[in-house]
């Protein structure tokens, strides 16, 4: 998504329609879309809104589909839609916050509601927790050969750990710094937690993760 | 702070904390729950999401499906189609008209416009606040018309306004306040004018 160009101003339609015409809207940021999008309004000419409009929508599934993952109720299908829905409306509502935010940061504002589903489905759904036979494993029960592959086992034990907090102690812990007491202290005082709490945490899940990485050894 | 201003505070602050912060740090959790205690539990529950999404930066993206892409252009349509009607709205409230704008746009009130065409104040006052139903007889509507210098569509449009925002009548302690609606020809026959003036109104000459 870095890579992307500069568009025209959003108020030079004659540009826009150039663009359009040279199919080369796929090149142009997103906020630069929706800026567009709104400058030209729900009246303006078709030719222009439709395209900006339907672009924007597939980009906006794009990215929804990448951070919203399958360990959802629906494959994460229902979230994605309810998020896409709320924000495609949005976006020629340019006073509406939504609408503000996918014209400032496009990337950054649809991460943020992804964000906001995911946290609703973990405070309001049993589900987050999958059983193991609905669990995708890479390389099914072969024997660990690499580090990519240990790493991916990993990730796996982790979405199936019901507590994001736990995971997120867990991910702290494993940066780089070896464990002792002022880095446990750090990790309690990011989670808001005791520092037995954060360490008992951080201890559970590595076990967790040793029992099922040694059960597929 | 109301709860729509706090939701609405605390989606800013979440939002900074995406743009500034793609792979929250373990010290960059800290400031922001210490800038923002009271949105520390989202800021914690955000940043734990965001590191799981970093994790898995490089598995390999999923492919949404034609059929999924087709339901969201149709939203995308939808959207399109939503904007015009708010828009629709928006135009037809501002150019919504009542009496009160046609009398003040006059310079005139009731009690002088009854006066100027003689007509029982009564009478304008059922036909002003929503109680006097269509059809209007045609010589009051000339009348009125000549004296407010209105086109009829805006009459039609005041009189649209009135029928759907009537007023009340004095509220009794034995029932509640309710709407009575009255033809041209009741309102004109109740009212205290002249039996000339009502033959008048009412054409009967």
């Amino acid at each position: 998504m870095d890579k992307l160009e500069e568009g025209p101003d959003p108020d030079h339609i004659a540009a826009w329609r150039q663009v359009i015409k040279n199919q080369s809207l796929g090149k142009i940021q997103g906020r630069q879309l929706v800026a567009a999008a709104q400058q030209v309004g729900a009246f303006g000419d078709p030719r222009v809104i439709n395209p900006l409009m339907n672009e924007i929508s597939e980009r906006m599934m794009r990215i929804l589909r990448k951070h919203i993952g399958k360990n959802h109720r629906n494959e994460g299908w229902d979230m994605i839609e309810e998020v896409h829905h709320q924000l495609i409306e949005a976006v020629l509502k340019p006073t509406s916050a939504d609408g503000i935010g996918m014209r400032t940061a496009f990337v950054a504002r649809i991460k943020l509601r992804a964000a906001d589903a995911i946290r609703r489905e973990q405070l309001h759904s049993e589900r987050y927790v999958y059983s193991e036979d609905e669990e995708q494993r890479p390389n099914g029960h072969k024997a660990l050969a690499t580090d990519d592959e240990e790493r991916a086992h990993v990730e796996c034990v982790l979405k199936r750990i019901s507590d994001p907090r736990k995971v997120l102690a867990f991910r702290l812990h494993m940066e780089g710094v070896p464990r002792n007491s002022t880095k446990v202290e750090s990790i309690a005082s990011a989670l808001g937690v005791s520092a037995k709490t954060a360490e008992t945490w951080v201890k559970e899940t590595e076990e967790e993760i040793r029992t099922i990485l040694g059960a597929k050894s | 702070m109301t709860d729509q201003t706090k939701a609405k505070r605390r989606d800013e602050v979440l939002f900074a904390f995406h743009r500034e912060c793609a792979i929250p740090t373990l010290n960059q959790i800290i400031n922001w729950t210490q800038r923002y205690p009271e949105f520390a539990d989202d800021i914690r529950a955000h940043a734990g999401i965001m590191r799981d999404w970093a994790a898995n930066e490089e598995t390999e993206e999923e492919v949404v499906d034609e059929l999924m892409m087709n339901r969201a252009r149709s939203r995308a349509l939808n959207a399109i189609y939503n904007a015009q009607a708010a828009e629709q709205d928006k135009t037809q409230a501002a150019s919504e008209t009542t009496f009160d704008q046609l009398l003040s746009s006059a310079g005139l009130d009731t009690r002088q416009l009854g006066r100027t065409i003689d007509v029982g104040r009564d009478v304008l006052s059922d036909l002003f606040r929503g109680r006097m139903s269509p059809p209007i007889g045609p010589r009051l509507v000339k009348a009125l018309l000549d004296q407010l210098k209105a086109t009829r569509a805006q009459f039609d449009h005041a009189l649209a306004y009135a029928q759907s925002h009537p007023s009340m009548g004095h509220a009794k302690a034995s029932q509640q306040p309710t709407i009575i609606r009255c033809s041209y020809e009741e309102s004109i026959r109740r009212s205290n004018m002249s039996p000339e003036r009502k033959s008048y109104w009412l054409e009967e000459d």
